[in-house]
């Protein structure tokens, strides 16, 4: 509330100042002229009556009679304000002076030139005594206590105008504090009103038609700007939380679809894992059982047919075995750990121990450190890998297996690399693509479902893979783990 | 040891999965005394002596019960729950032999307590090796149950 009174203060002091101050401004010209004017007036008086006493000086003079001057000079007595007057005969000489009491030496010895002006405070007449010749001198000093006694009056006036207009301009300034502070006092009382309640609803009084009128009118086309846009961002605001809760419950209903195709897919893996392998598992048992039960009464033809069913059906039971195994990698969620590799890597050489029996190896092994993975799904990529360089070096009679890694851009890429028979660049695109086989099944088995299992293993880590071959030199695989943190 | 009791219940809906089941015992000599129930209700008739099998007795259960997963009307781990959370049939020793490979159906399988989960090879030649050697194990090598496990206590 300090603001308030700071205005109502400021408007008080400003009028009581200029009243003063005009006030002051006048008086003082009054004065002044007043001084003046008396000075000038008092001047004339004074000037007057030495002319009177010079005239009436003649005669005393010219009859040389000290007595009638100084008769002359008493008539004086009336004229309060004469101090001093004193008469010089033709030769500069003191004839006679007024008032008597005065002590001679205080009196001008040479009253000389003639004038008529104010000095030192006090009124100088000198006039000449004369006829048709000059028969003396007269010189008359008079004081300016008039003056002084009006200007007395003058101040006491003064002041008590002083006093009545300082009065009168309080309640001049108690009026306008009402005509002007009042109509600001009310604009700031509504601002504040908005500010605390953030209420743009609400509009100030306009109660004059002066620049604090339009200052309102002004104020109040603001509030509804404000309350204009107020209700514009709401709107957005509201729009946008509307538009959030849409998604929201899309993104849910969504999850929900999601989850249920991957219940269904999860149905539909389970019952392939069960029903399609039940009859294969017929269908190679029976192929047996024909082949082992009456081999005596089939033919050679007959036997050889026999084995490609159960080849066929072997095959397939690997191919829904390597299905599932992708399927699964699709939907399992990876639990991360920290693997030592060359670990991992021992492993599985001894799993593949029946594999690399009959073969000769010159394992080359590098220190692969530790990574960040899923150690299953890790050990499966290995398995794929190492399998296929196994596999695709079969025509040589030492395999050379190289494992390592090597950092490039700050990145870790590990790399499988065999001398097998490697393949043909131009169909790399093609490697890891389901049921994609660049080799014919006669020459080297397989499903062509394992780097597509490799590959989605890999994509799940964030990482990514890649591979160089050249036709009968040996191919490298290459991969990465992504840069995953948890 | 009475002649006629049963010493394996095979349950298994698919006729082709029964002979080659039976098939491979045969050549184990183990077919003899093979009791096969089709379904899961047919399997819970037979192993708690009701309905068709309402004079049988909880003393002498089969030494061992082959339980598909897949069975119709009730599914084989639903048999397995019934027969080891009862106190009369939960000491029967019981295989899953299953072709699904999932592993919520080993996990489930094993909390219910079965005793043995075989998932059936596609290949003939295992199969048959795979069936003789738990028939040899579990009717031969495995020490039976005795009489009072299938007796439930008074309190």
């Amino acid at each position: 509330m300090q603001p308030r009174h700071s205005i109502r203060l400021k408007l008080r002091r400003i009028l009581l100042l200029t009243s003063v101050a005009v006030l002051f401004l006048a008086v003082a010209t009054l004065v002044t002229y007043e001084i003046f004017a008396f000075r000038r007036s008092h001047l004339e008086v004074v000037s007057s009556v030495a002319q009177v006493l010079a005239d009436n000086a003649t005669s005393s003079l010219s009859f040389d009679d000290q007595n009638d001057a100084a008769k002359v000079l008493s008539t004086l007595r009336s004229e309060k304000t004469v101090r001093l007057a004193v008469l010089y005969d033709a030769n500069g000489k003191i004839f006679a002076y007024y008032p008597a009491s005065t002590q001679r030496s205080m009196l001008p010895a040479n009253p000389s030139p003639d004038r008529a002006k104010s000095q030192d405070g006090l009124l100088i007449v000198v006039k000449p005594v004369k006829e048709q010749t000059r028969f003396g001198t007269l010189y008359l000093e008079s004081d300016l206590t008039p003056l002084y006694a009006r200007l007395q009056v003058y101040g006491a006036i003064v002041l008590v105008v002083l006093g009545c207009s300082v009065l009168l301009a309080f309640l001049l300034s108690l009026w306008a504090q009402k005509r002007i502070t009042a109509p600001i006092l009310a604009l700031a009382e509504v601002a504040s009103a908005v500010s605390e309640r953030k209420d743009y609803s609400v509009r100030a009084q306009k109660e004059t038609d002066d620049e604090i009128g339009s200052l309102t009118e002004a104020f109040n086309e603001m509030l509804m700007q404000i309350s204009v846009r107020d209700a514009a961002l709401q709107q957005s605001s509201e729009n946008l939380r509307q538009a959030h809760a849409e998604l929201e419950r899309r993104v849910e209903s969504r999850t929900a679809e999601l989850a249920e195709s991957n219940r269904e897919l999860e149905a539909f893996t389970y019952s392939v894992s069960h029903d399609l392998r039940a009859p294969l598992r017929h269908i190679n048992a029976y192929a047996q059982m024909l082949e082992e039960e009456y081999a005596k009464t089939l033919n050679a033809e007959a036997q050889k047919y026999l084995a490609r069913i159960r080849a066929g059906a072997k095959n397939m039971g690997m191919l829904v075995d390597d299905l599932l195994n992708l399927a699964r990698i699709g939907r399992q969620e990876l639990t991360f750990q920290t693997v030592p590799l060359n670990q991992l890597l021992d492993d599985l050489l001894g799993d593949m121990k029946q594999e690399t029996a009959a073969r000769t190896i010159d394992w080359r092994i590098e220190d692969l450190g530790s990574a960040q993975c899923d150690p299953g799904l890790i050990k499966q990529v290995f398995a794929n890998l190492l399998s296929n360089a196994i596999k695709y070096t079969r025509p040589r009679s030492v395999a050379t297996i190289w494992v390592g890694r090597k950092e490039e851009k700050g990145q870790t890429i590990y790399f499988v690399r065999d001398n097998g028979v490697g393949f043909n660049v131009k169909y790399a695109a093609k490697l890891f693509g389901v049921f994609q086989r660049l080799h014919r099944a006669e020459d080297f088995e397989g499903t062509g479902v394992g780097l597509a299992t490799v590959e989605r293993i890999i994509r799940k880590h964030g990482g990514r893979i890649w591979a160089e071959a050249e036709l009968d030199k040996g191919a490298t695989f290459y991969f990465t783990l992504g840069h995953r943190k948890f | 040891m009475n002649r006629d009791e049963v010493e394996i219940l095979l349950v298994e809906d698919n006729p082709d999965d029964v002979e080659l089941a039976l098939h491979a015992l045969k050549k184990g000599n183990l077919a003899n005394k093979i009791e096969v129930a089709r379904d899961g209700e047919e399997a819970l008739d037979f192993l708690f002596c009701r309905g068709a099998h309402g004079r049988r007795s909880f003393e002498s259960p089969p030494k061992v019960v082959l339980l598909d997963l897949k069975l119709p009307k009730i599914e084989g781990l639903e048999v397995l729950r019934a027969l080891k959370s009862d106190p009369r049939t939960k000491s029967i020793p019981i295989v899953v032999m299953t072709s699904s490979k999932e592993q919520r159906d080993l996990v489930e399988g094993y909390q219910l307590g079965v005793n043995s989960y075989i998932q059936k090879p596609v290949d003939f030649d295992q199969f048959r090796e795979i069936v003789g050697k738990l028939g040899f194990y579990w009717l031969v090598i495995n020490q039976c149950p005795p009489k009072d496990a299938f007796i439930p206590k008074p309190g």
